[in-house]
């Protein structure tokens, strides 16, 4: 072994040792700190600032204030479970919580009147969203190189079609938003994905709400077996990384596994996922426009004009696509270093990704405070989503797994050979 | 009545699972390795998108030196 290698993984090492050492030391040195100011100014600012909107959009800024409070309260409370230590390690985060929250409310004392004008789910997610775009940063995508974008850009793409066309041919599923809500969700990234997807072609809250929830479900399942699996059959782990990024749904749960298996795993599962992640701007712009030209239509058989596909065309996609132009042309124009400080870790760490996240708990609780149990029931009817789902990632984990294998260990083995 | 009483229970479920189950679940066996993973390494399991988790960030930099720079080549070549 050369002298530089040896340096490097004992650079590793020792870098891998803080972090234990530090992880450690957080825990023996925890305080208790009065927090709740924090929550309560952020609340408040978050209250005005919607208000002022709600009030301009439709003059009813002051019925939202008086609701606001409940939406935000179980929001809180949901961030407050999901921090807990054990429920965070099993990568249960707080959109399962605030929809099961919400769900809670709405199915037995029901939601209150005065809180509806609060529940306001297409504001909360198209403002989250947008926030979003901020976070697709496309110079992303080359990190990996070919083998990357290959296993990223083309499978995902592939077995997002696929799934999609099985459910309504073979499936026969009746609901063709909540078809592409679930095979967006498994093929590109789990909730994210779901959220993007169902806003564009007009998914119910129900509809969401399922996909969110198939999806929550079986990640937790594959953040445990899939790398027990690569352990068992004693795979390469760069092969093993690529599989996991490429088919756990969830971005956390991909971090999770993958630094179960080792740190080269991680580094190749976090990238895929993240190049995947990346595409999510792509897919929703593709969605909208299959739906506006051939799904959302009211003749069948009908064409479609220019003008009528512009006017069905869900328009806070511009924002949400403007958002990741502007950011990604920042970043790229700051070269990577600088705009890794700049962009990465200042407007988007500091800033865009902490509201993104608000807004996103904001929306699930409205979604779980409207949503009826019967009509989440009628869906799951003959458990037909559950089925699109494991049949989708079934192919999903086959074609990942042969496309991993040829891109890093036959078509570009020279880069395999230097992660 | 009947509906608060069903609120109530729900909300005990909900502390039973938050405060017993998952604390139980994550013990065993099957889930232990990769939750004590998580709880050491401080990973993240609950991101939602890859800037929601830090080891993104690493990984970010890692391939793009290992890839890009190729420090290796410059200074074991000789």
């Amino acid at each position: 072994m050369s002298r530089n290698a040896a340096a490097e993984r004992a650079i590793r090492e020792y870098i891998r040792d803080l972090r234990v050492r530090g992880n450690k030391l957080k825990k023996i040195d925890t305080k208790a700190y009065n927090q709740l100011g924090y929550p309560v100014g952020f609340g408040l600012s978050l209250a005005l600032l919607f208000a002022v909107v709600v009030q301009v959009m439709s003059g009813k800024g002051s019925d939202f204030l008086k609701g606001f409070g409940l939406v935000y309260l179980l929001a809180v409370t949901a961030y407050f479970i999901a921090g807990q230590a054990d429920v965070k390690a099993m990568g249960i985060g707080y959109a399962a919580w605030v929809i099961t929250l919400g769900l809670m409310i709405s199915n037995t004392v029901g939601t209150p009147t005065w809180a509806k004008p609060a529940i306001q789910v297409e504001f909360y997610i198209k403002t989250g969203l947008v926030l979003l775009g901020a976070e697709i940063l496309f110079g992303k995508i080359l990190i990996i190189g070919i083998p990357g974008i290959f296993v990223a850009w083309v499978v995902t793409p592939i077995v997002l079609v696929v799934t999609y066309w099985f459910g309504q041919t073979v499936l026969k599923i009746e609901s063709k938003s909540l078809n592409m809500t679930l095979s967006a969700d498994m093929s590109v990234c789990g909730v994210s994905a779901a959220i993007a997807t169902a806003s564009v072609c007009g998914a119910s809250k129900e509809e969401l709400t399922l996909a969110v929830g198939i999806s929550l479900i079986f990640t937790s399942i594959m953040m445990v077996i899939l790398p027990n699996i690569i352990l068992a059959l004693d795979m390469n782990h760069v092969l093993g990384g690529a599989w996991m990024g490429g088919t756990i749904d969830s971005t956390g749960a991909v971090a999770a596994a993958g630094a179960f298996l080792g740190e080269k795993a991680l580094y190749v599962a976090a990238t895929i996922k993240m190049i995947q992640n990346i595409l999510i701007g792509v897919i929703a712009l593709a969605v909208a426009w299959y739906w506006a030209k051939h799904v959302d239509r009211s003749n069948a058989g009908q064409q479609v004009s220019a003008m009528e596909i512009w006017r069905r065309f869900p328009k806070f996609i511009i924002g949400f696509l403007g958002a990741s132009i502007v950011f990604s042309l920042l970043y790229h124009a700051l070269g990577d270093d600088m705009g890794t400080v700049m962009v990465s870790h200042g407007a988007i760490d500091g800033w865009s990704k902490i509201f993104r996240g608000w807004f996103f708990c904001l929306a699930f609780v409205s979604i779980g405070l409207s949503t009826d149990f019967k009509m989440l029931s009628r869906h799951l009817a003959g458990g037909k989503p559950v089925i699109l789902y494991v049949c989708g990632q079934s192919f999903n984990l086959l074609l990942t797994l042969l496309t991993a294998y040829l891109m890093f260990f036959v078509v570009f083995p020279n880069i395999t050979a230097r992660i | 009545m009947k509906n608060w009483i069903r609120l109530g229970l729900s909300l005990v479920v909900l502390v039973v699972t938050v405060g017993v189950l998952i604390p139980w679940v994550s013990e065993l066996g099957v889930f232990r390795p990769l939750v004590q993973s998580n709880m050491e390494k401080g990973v993240d399991a609950t991101g939602l998108f890859y800037t929601d988790t830090r080891e993104f960030s690493g990984a970010d930099n890692h391939l793009r030196n290992a890839l890009v720079g190729e420090p290796v080549a410059h200074v074991a070549g000789h």
